[in-house]
């Protein structure tokens, strides 16, 4: 599914931070580059619908969104500190099913082992695990709800080189698959062997290609 | 019985010895207090002297509207005060405490006074008044707390709140743990005083009560009465309250407000 913004605009304390209009083609890795600040983070929040924007749409294949609850389910958002609840690993995998009618998956320990190669176990507390741990949690965890697109907010920085491998590898495989990504970062290095990758630079409320 | 015992003015006016020593302890120590302890103490003589002139006349009139009238006035300074007492208002907060204070406490010491203790009429101000000020006065501080509590977490734990909402959950299923944190911590001192009551404490108006020459049984059936009010009325006010003020942080798409 593509994302299309028209004229998406957020504005701080009265003043415009930014103002953009682009088109994210499906089935691709958006690379969004930008100074801190410059409001990257924002423009992904208003896209996943956790924020209002002060004007302009977003479109979806074409179409305007028309609910934001089931919109938020589509687009999964992977916070740059993963969102980690009380409890086991099990039940961090399992809590969003409570909140949607979509059907719980049954082979939780393969999907797990998985992204743990050093074995993890369903029934461990997921408090207690590392950030990189962490991480690949929240990603699976979203990629269980079965979205359309991913937006990533740094999910890698900071992750050690491990991590940021099997996170980049599942990426890759969910935009393999038929999803769309669009993920903030500032390392060059991100997803350079995958061909179906798109820099972007934002800038001075604009966005354009970098690579 | 226990004859009553009338204060005389001089007697009344002794007890600034009482604030001239706090204040000389605050001084002492430099809390800073002195200036406070002084209006504290204003406007507590001011204040309830002026409630007795205003509730001879209220108690003589006996009727509905004057009732309901000073009953709302009552609730209007509990709204303002709840309100001035939080820190970080997301938005104007007094006229929503008020307007859900109003609807909750009316509704709960109408069906109190005229149900429960088969007043006639259901307005009797003697009963109306003084049991609605004692549930007002307990909730304002339950509400306070409540509010305080709920505003902090909404912005502590906004990102939680929102992970939730991508799970495609509404925001009363994102923000239940807060809201139910919030009524928790607001309730606390409220429970608290049913455990405590004639172990630590004689509580307010029993002691008025036995003061006032009544027999210390009855006035403890009074007292049990009033615990049970206020505990059920704080309850309901802390949760019709909170609950309307988190529906208030979130706009029509069930996302946080930005100014919260």
């Amino acid at each position: 599914m593509s994302i299309r913004i028209k004229d998406l605009s957020l504005e701080f304390q009265n003043k415009e931070l930014f103002c953009v209009s682009h088109e994210f083609a499906k089935q691709q890795i958006h690379l969004i580059k930008g100074a801190s600040g410059c409001g990257k983070s924002s423009l992904l929040r208003l896209i996943a619908g956790l924020s209002p924007a002060h004007s302009g749409q977003i479109f979806i294949d074409n179409e305007p969104i028309s609910d934001q609850r089931k919109h938020r389910l589509q687009c999964q958002y992977l916070f740059q500190q993963a969102i980690i609840f009380p409890g086991t690993v099990r039940e961090n995998l399992l809590y969003p099913f409570e909140f949607n009618e979509l059907p719980p998956p049954t082979d939780l320990e393969d999907q797990v082992n998985s992204i743990f190669p050093e074995k993890v176990s369903l029934d461990q507390d997921a408090k207690v695990l590392s950030v990189g741990q962490k991480q690949r949690l929240a990603l699976l965890r979203a990629l269980l709800l079965k979205p359309d697109y991913l937006l990533c907010d740094e999910v890698t920085s900071g992750l050690d080189e491990s991590s940021r491998k099997i996170t980049e590898e599942l990426i890759i495989q969910f935009c393999n698959n038929g999803g769309t990504v669009l993920f903030i970062t500032h390392v060059e290095s991100s997803f350079e062997n995958f061909d179906k990758r798109i820099g972007l630079e934002m800038s001075e409320g604009s966005i354009r290609k970098s690579l | 019985m226990i004859a009553a015992t009338t204060i005389a003015n001089w007697q009344l006016l002794s007890f600034i010895a009482l604030i001239l020593l706090s204040s000389f302890a605050s001084w002492k120590l430099a809390l800073g207090l002195g200036k406070d302890l002084w209006w504290g103490a204003c406007r507590t003589y001011t204040q309830l002297m002026l409630m007795g002139f205003v509730l001879t006349y209220v108690f003589k009139t006996s009727h509905p509207l004057i009732t309901l009238g000073l009953f709302t006035w009552m609730i209007f300074w509990a709204s303002r005060i709840i309100s001035g007492r939080i820190k970080h208002k997301p938005f104007p907060l007094q006229l929503p405490i008020f307007t859900t204070m109003a609807i909750t406490y009316i509704s709960i010491t109408a069906i109190t006074v005229g149900g429960f203790l088969q007043n006639d009429p259901w307005y009797n101000p003697v009963v109306f008044i003084t049991i609605g000020g004692m549930v007002i006065g307990n909730s304002m501080n339950a509400v306070a707390i409540s509010l305080e509590r709920l505003f902090s977490d909404l912005r502590e734990k906004r990102f939680e709140v929102e992970q939730r909402l991508l799970f495609g959950a509404d925001f009363k299923q994102a923000s239940a743990p807060l809201l139910r944190d919030a009524i928790r911590a607001g309730m606390i001192p409220s429970i608290n005083s049913l455990m405590g009551v004639g172990l630590v404490f004689i509580p307010g108006m029993m002691t008025g009560q036995i003061l006032g020459g009544e027999d210390p049984v009855n006035a403890a059936r009074y007292q049990i009465l009033i615990m049970l009010l206020v505990s059920a009325s704080t309850a309901i006010g802390c949760s019709a309250i909170t609950l309307y003020m988190l529906k208030k942080c979130f706009n029509k798409d069930q996302q946080i407000k930005p100014e919260v």
